[in-house]
């Protein structure tokens, strides 16, 4: 018996030296869905939260589509830092906020250009909050902008994630998750992106509902924000950076319109040193299947060269685009830099004069379709 | 008891015998005691037995007729007692096992097991006639273990029967059915049976040993013995098998285990019993093995569900929201919204009304039994989830556990109680607590024997032999090979 309560004891130990103490029920948390980050104008910080109403959506057969029936609610809070504010929350909440479920932050474009570095670091440095939550960046209020009704999701925040993830098909955005910004603004070129979003009516008449629209990709350096990338300069940056699922480039050649899909690619970059000069070469493969054509034209070997030809002239004119806005910037948005260290072991000089770059493009078109003619 | 010498051995004295055995009886209101003549002689005797054990038609046609008319053939006038005993041994009863008996205790047990004794004057021996038969049931599908494909028949509570049973699927002298008594005034029959060439000698040694060592007064069930002989005794997990039917006990013999039949109830027991035994069954080796291949794997995750599913129910919920998807999270989260009671007490409420529900439903009377079924499904079900008083996710959560629970019949009872220690300690120090409670049940599994074999042998220790009807259930040409286990020092 002495021996079994011994044992007892010993194996009770254990049990508080979990790190599972902090039981909480479901019906005690707010769970947040999204988190807006903004300053108001004595400089405090001013957190909106999105949260869910279980309640409202406890009937899943009957989802609420109007604007009563959101199944979140929105409000916010104030104070001196992130954390503080968030703890102020508190004050006029009924129970505690839960992060680990949340997936959108959201920064509002005025204290993105004062730099974002302090703001990140709650969100990665506190165990409650997930690093791979979505980063957005909006010029609307941001109070608005998470209290938009969205006419799909009941969530917002739901609806916004997935609008942000449909770069798969488009391959004009990026999303960006907070370690990946973390990460790219940590490498030598110190730059990031993050998608621009602000809303807008899905129709011209009006309407109750909005939607999310993807305009821009915002460019950090150094985790400030200092300009804008184009649908065609984000897509010239996918390129470098291979990250391109799929998209459609529309080649023109005279009257005719030739919609290409990408279905398979790839890009190497390689960098040579000569004379004081850098050269990179970006070397692309680029697959597609023809998907739409505007033209009396016949499909022949001399036509589908000259798409071809293009394609790659697209292409390779995105590229360019985006280095040009690169050096408008004067900063290096296709970390160019970090090709040169992994190479030369040496801090690029980013300068227009310096820095000499080759394109070749091997684009292939794989498929013509289901209709003869 | 009267403590004469005549109560030691069997008197010469016809009337000093009646005495005796009235004395010995009292005033049994089923003991029959004859006597007649035999033949035309005037030799007194009497037959003792008790009514309900003998078959009547016998003793009349085949004991009272030959003793009473038939002697007359051997024309023998005035012959001696004792020449007249021996005919009658010899010649006259027709009967297959006649025994002579000197003792006075063991013929009265033998009449109380439904012999019958017959008694001739100045003979100081009895004979005992064998002509044992009485009500009993017979041979039915059991209904704990019933099958789609395979043998249907069962054991019966009638000793002999069952033994019959094995014997007719065995036809070798080598199946060695062993017999003893247990229990002081019971005097109940057991058989021990093993194949001689197949199980080993120690095991059938300490099979009887641990049987000797049994100190009750009466045996009603096999589950007696088998909580005197079991090897963990206060273990939740059984460590002796049960089984309702021929075909699985013999089954186990040809595997080298040891079986012991018991009189009075048609549970035989088989030992050593492992754990991968509770997930084996007999139809897994009776049809074609790819698809019992698969149930094996579900019994094995059944046993998982119905230990840790309610518990991490609330670990999840109530310690770990984080690991849920969001919209998994967010059904739970938006049917938990407005259930008064915390998730423990939500689980264990169900858990309890579902033991509940099961235990009245076992023991009522089949009419009676679809009113509790109406009550569970609907009241518990619906009306509870749709008052707001239990969340939906629990009902299915419970509901899963319990169906899973059918799963695994054999070890269901010790699963139940792993279920609570894990909802117990979830709710403690969620998902750390289940892990905690599988770990020392996992511990206490290895530290486990049944009768010298390894308990979670042969997973582990891994003997790769015999893994080959563990996980999966390999085809017989592969299989036939016997397993090693029993046979084999750890």
């Amino acid at each position: 018996m002495r021996r079994f309560v011994t044992a007892l004891i010993l194996l009770l130990i254990p049990v508080y030296l979990t790190g599972c103490w902090n039981r909480k029920e479901l019906n005690d948390i707010l769970i947040v869905q999204a988190v807006g980050v903004d300053k108001n104008k004595s400089g405090q910080f001013k957190l909106t939260y999105q949260v869910l109403k279980p309640k409202v959506l406890k009937n899943p057969t009957n989802l609420p589509s109007s604007s009563q029936q959101k199944g979140v609610w929105c409000f916010s809070s104030t104070g001196k830092s992130v954390f503080d504010a968030i703890r102020n929350a508190t004050l006029s909440c009924d129970k505690k906020l839960f992060f680990s479920h949340n997936k959108i932050v959201v920064i509002s474009e005025k204290v993105a250009h004062q730099g974002i570095e302090d703001i990140l670091d709650i969100f990665l440095r506190y165990h409650e909050f997930r690093p791979d939550a979505y980063l957005i960046i909006t010029s609307n209020d941001i109070e608005k902008f998470l209290d938009t009704t969205v006419p799909i999701e009941s969530i917002p925040a739901k609806e916004l994630e997935n609008v942000i993830k449909n770069y798969l098909a488009n391959a004009k955005t990026f999303p960006v998750r907070l370690y990946e910004f973390q990460k790219m603004s940590n490498t030598k070129s110190k730059t990031a992106f993050v998608p621009f979003v602000t809303t807008k009516s899905p129709l011209k008449q009006s309407s109750q509902t909005q939607i999310f629209y993807v305009e821009k990709m915002a460019v950090f350096d150094n985790y400030k924000l200092t300009g804008y990338l184009t649908h065609q300069q984000m897509r010239g940056l996918l390129w470098v950076a291979g990250k391109i699922k799929s998209g459609i480039y529309p080649v023109k050649i005279d009257k005719g319109l030739f919609s290409l899909e990408l279905i398979r690619n790839s890009s190497k970059v390689t960098v040579n040193k000569k004379e004081g000069k850098t050269f990179f070469t970006f070397r692309i493969i680029a697959e597609t299947n023809l998907g739409e054509k505007y033209s009396y034209y016949l499909i022949s070997s001399s036509l589908i060269e000259k798409i071809k030809k293009e394609l790659s002239k697209s292409i390779k004119s995105d590229i360019q685009n985006t280095l040009k806005k690169s050096f408008e910037l004067n900063c290096d948005i296709l970390h160019l830099g970090d090709i040169y260290y992994s190479s030369y072991r040496k801090p690029l000089k980013f300068d227009k004069n310096s820095i000499s770059v080759s394109i070749v493009v091997k684009p292939f078109i794989r498929r013509f379709g289901m209709m003869k003619e | 008891m009267k403590k004469s010498s005549a109560t030691n051995s069997i008197t010469p004295s016809y009337d000093q015998n009646i005495q005796n055995i009235k004395a010995e009886f009292g005033n049994f209101s089923d003991l029959i005691i004859r006597e007649f003549k035999i033949g035309k002689s005037n030799i007194r005797a009497f037959l003792v037995m008790i009514d309900g054990l003998i078959d009547k038609a016998v003793i009349n046609e085949h004991i009272l007729k030959p003793l009473m008319r038939d002697i007359s053939i051997y024309k023998k006038d005035q012959s001696t007692c004792e020449e007249v005993y021996t005919i009658i041994k010899e010649n006259i009863l027709y009967s297959h096992c006649i025994t002579e008996e000197r003792n006075w205790a063991k013929t009265v047990h033998c009449i109380l097991c439904g012999d019958v004794a017959l008694f001739i004057d100045s003979i100081d021996r009895c004979l005992l006639i064998s002509v044992r038969g009485w009500e009993s049931r017979g041979i039915e599908e059991p209904n704990t273990e019933v099958v789609v494909r395979g043998p249907r028949e069962g054991f019966t509570e009638n000793l002999r029967t069952n033994t019959a049973l094995i014997r007719r699927k065995i036809r070798d002298p080598k199946l060695k059915i062993e017999s003893i008594k247990i229990g002081k005034i019971s005097k109940t029959d057991i058989g021990i049976c093993y194949i001689e060439s197949i199980a080993k000698k120690e095991l059938v040694d300490e099979v009887k040993r641990r049987l000797e060592k049994i100190d009750m007064e009466y045996i009603l069930e096999s589950g007696y013995i088998e909580s005197f002989i079991e090897d963990g005794k206060y273990s939740i997990f059984p460590t002796v098998g049960n089984s309702e039917k021929p075909d699985v006990v013999v089954g186990k013999l040809m595997e080298g285990r040891v079986a012991i039949l018991v009189d009075g109830t048609p549970f035989a027991l088989t030992v050593p019993y492992l754990f991968v035994e509770a997930f084996q069954t007999s139809e897994d080796y009776y049809s074609r093995p790819y698809y019992y291949s698969i149930v094996r794997f579900l019994r094995y995750f059944s046993f998982f569900v119905a230990t840790i599913l309610p518990a991490l129910y609330i670990a999840v919920t109530t310690f770990h929201q984080e690991l849920l998807p969001t919209s998994l999270l967010i059904s739970i989260a938006s049917a938990q919204a407005g259930i008064p009671f915390p998730s423990f007490a939500e689980t264990l409420t169900m858990l309890v009304i579902y033991e509940i529900l099961k235990e009245a439903g076992v023991r009522l009377p089949r009419p009676v039994g679809q009113a509790i079924s109406i009550v569970g499904a609907l009241v518990i079900g619906e009306a509870a989830v749709s008052a707001g008083l239990i969340g939906a996710p629990m009902v299915v959560t419970v509901a899963f556990t319990a169906i899973s629970t059918f799963m695994i019949p054999a070890i269901s009872d010790a699963a139940t109680i792993v279920r609570f220690a894990c909802v117990f300690m979830s709710s403690i120090c969620g998902l750390y607590g289940i892990i905690l409670v599988w770990i020392l049940m996992i511990i206490h599994l290895c530290s486990l024997k049944s009768f010298g074999v390894n308990y979670l042998v042969p997973i582990a220790p891994t003997v790769f032999h015999d893994l080959k009807d563990v996980f999966v259930r390999l085809p017989w040409r592969i299989l036939k090979k016997r397993p090693v286990v029993f046979n084999k020092k750890f």
